[in-house]
């Protein structure tokens, strides 16, 4: 799991979106154990408080999991309920601020689709 | 409530007012960090707590006892500082051994570790030591006494970059293991961020800012653009401090942000505690 | 006060380390002395006063640890007071420590004497207070126990008022005061009293010396009153000396 941390966000949204980002693309298996706090802390240089407010969040959202005495796992269903908050969000992440952008610059729609179909198999 | 409470505590030096009327409460089990400017008075309020200097007026009291030339107090307590307080011939083992009958909770196994890690040869003796090993001598120390409260005042003077990676790797590994109230103060505010809880910020000996370092940091963004719509936008906005080059400006905000239309051509920017620290010190 | 313990041992241990060699060193000398005088043919020779050094060995111990004791003290969260407490017990042991040391040197020295007539062994209590020639007996050897370890205990004390004023002066003040003490006793004191007072102070202070030193109880009155008057003058420097390592 890499991370930058930079000053957009809070720090503990950073490492939460993180660890979402690792489960999405099965560096996180479903009902595998994930690093401990004292390991996200150390790591990227963090309070253990700020690791384990991300951390939580993700438990309240029921992405992760407690097992006492064990340590934190990646719930069933994890990626799927992260599939649909991506979804939901993917307008407001990404496409909005490509328009923003396109407006500042001046492209036209038009020539966003173009691109989006010449370009886009590339990636 | 297991802290230490600092009380209306004042300190003049000849002609110089260090601390004014200062009120701070410490709270066990966080990671403090003390930020001022050279000057401001951090080291003295550090020297005060743990008994090296006298207020002039006030209290500080740790779990409800005096510190003041308290011995039960002071043994909860722990100053690393630039002084280099250890008799100069001393052996850095035996150093261990005298702090250890000092401290019973020190742990020789703990600091032994730490010295091969940082390659502290512990027969030296101490004044054979460099800056950054005097300093990495002094924070393995600081480490090992296990107090509930430990103050560190620049614990990376001297360090390398290495060391000092090892140095947070460590301090990180033995709170999360054993957690403790340790406050750091230190000029080096980008590296420190990210793993304090809690910042605390001196200036001209009084203390301007004393909150969770989360909520500071979403008390400050900046408005950077086109200097006369960055100054349209920022009118009736807490400023605390400007720059420009060329036609554009970075406006500093002290304040949540709460700007609902962006025009086109500004960005709104979080500021990093370093910045913020900046433009909040600067007279 | 649990620091009392692990600071009066600290202070022991590096004191109890000099000590030793010091009296291995002053019983060689005896044994060196005597065997030079039993085997050299008639020449006579002899010790005495012996315990001159002792002094000279129990002042520089204090004077040359005070500073890193203090130092390592507040670093370990002692409070001033345990110091000044912790040093006080110790030193009242090194007294006695050495006290009694010195008496035993003093019986060596004068069982040497008794065995041949070429070696004389004078203490300084034989010096001060008894007549020329004369053997001491087992009164007397008390009486040397008790004037060592008070005279002891005493310039432990007064080399620790020292060390504490010592620590509290600025580099400009080292050099001032041990000067103006100098021009005060050998210069304005002496033309004070001469003009003024007709020398009235000196011989009182005559006076004084000769009392003290007429019988070994008023040496040990004088010592025990230097003694507090010196703990109350240290007390006085250290309870609010401010803690530094730039000095």
């Amino acid at each position: 799991m890499y991370l930058n941390l930079n000053d957009d966000k809070p720090i503990f949204i950073q490492i939460a979106e993180g660890i979402e980002d690792a489960i999405l693309t099965d560096s996180f298996p479903e009902e595998s154990q994930i690093p401990s706090i004292t390991e996200f802390s150390v790591m990227y240089k963090i309070n253990p408080a700020t690791a384990l407010k991300g951390i939580n969040m993700l438990v309240d959202e029921k992405i992760i999991y407690k097992k006492r005495g064990v340590g934190m796992f990646v719930s069933s269903g994890a990626k799927q309920k992260l599939n649909i908050k991506r979804r939901n969000a993917f307008f407001d992440s990404y496409i909005k601020t490509m328009l923003e952008e396109a407006s500042r610059i001046g492209i036209t729609k038009e020539e966003i689709i173009k691109l989006l179909e010449e370009k886009g198999e590339q990636i | 409530m297991n802290c230490i409470e600092i009380k209306n505590v004042t300190k003049d030096f000849k002609n110089t007012r260090a601390l004014d009327n200062i009120n701070l409460k410490l709270e066990e089990n966080k990671i403090y960090g003390l930020l001022g400017r050279n000057g401001a008075g951090k080291s003295t309020l550090l020297k005060i707590i743990s008994n090296r200097i006298f207020t002039d007026s006030g209290s500080i009291t740790v779990n409800g006892k005096n510190t003041c030339e308290n011995d039960s107090s002071q043994r909860k307590i722990y100053l690393m500082n630039e002084s280099n307080l250890y008799p100069p011939k001393m052996k850095i083992k035996k150093a261990f051994q005298v702090t250890a009958s000092f401290y019973p909770d020190f742990d020789f196994e703990y600091a032994n570790k730490l010295a091969k890690l940082f390659n502290l040869n512990v027969n030296k003796q101490i004044r054979s030591l460099s800056t950054g090993y005097t300093s990495i001598f002094k924070v393995i120390t600081a480490l090992s006494v296990n107090t509930p409260y430990v103050f560190m005042d620049e614990p990376i003077l001297g360090l390398d970059a290495n060391h000092r990676e090892l140095f947070y790797k460590c301090l990180l590994e033995k709170y999360t293991d054993n957690p403790f109230c340790c406050i750091i103060s230190t000029h080096i505010i980008e590296e420190v961020a990210g793993i304090i809880e809690n910042v605390v910020i001196i200036k001209n000996g009084s203390i301007i800012r004393d909150t969770s370092c989360e909520e500071l940091l979403s008390e400050g963004y900046t408005i950077s653009g086109p200097a006369a719509l960055a100054d349209k936008l920022a009118e009736g906005k807490n400023i605390i401090g400007s720059d420009s080059i060329g036609g554009l400006k970075n406006i500093y905000i002290a304040g949540k942000n709460d700007i609902t239309e962006i025009p086109v051509g500004i960005e709104i920017v979080s500021m990093d505690l370093q910045k913020l620290f900046v433009q909040l010190t600067n007279s | 006060m649990t620091t009392i313990k692990p600071l009066y041992k600290y202070i022991m241990k590096n004191n109890l380390k000099s000590i030793f060699i010091f009296y291995i060193i002053m019983t060689a000398i005896i044994h060196i002395g005597f065997f030079i005088c039993k085997l050299s043919n008639g020449s006579s020779g002899g010790i005495g006063g012996m315990e001159i050094a002792t002094i000279f060995l129990l002042f520089s111990l204090v004077l040359c640890s005070y500073r890193e004791t203090m130092n390592l003290s507040v670093q370990c969260g002692v409070s001033r007071k345990t110091v000044f407490i912790s040093s006080l017990l110790a030193f009242i042991t090194c007294g006695i420590i050495t006290g009694t040391m010195d008496l035993l040197l003093s019986l060596l020295g004068n069982f040497y004497e008794s065995r041949i007539e070429t070696f004389t062994y004078d203490s300084m209590y034989e010096q001060t207070f008894m007549p020329v020639g004369v053997l001491p007996k087992f009164n007397d050897f008390l009486k040397v126990l008790l004037m060592c370890i008070g005279v002891n205990t005493a310039t432990l004390i007064i080399a620790f008022l020292i060390g504490a004023l010592n620590y509290r002066l600025s580099k400009t003040m080292k050099v001032v005061i041990p000067i103006s003490i100098f021009v005060f006793i050998f210069v304005i004191f002496p033309i004070v009293d001469y003009t003024i007072f007709d020398m009235e102070i000196t011989k009182q202070i005559l006076k004084l010396l000769r009392w003290t030193f007429s019988s070994v109880y008023h040496t040990l009155v004088i010592a025990a009153v230097t003694i507090s008057a010196a703990l109350a003058m240290t007390y006085l420097f250290i309870r609010r000396v401010k803690i530094d390592d730039k000095k």
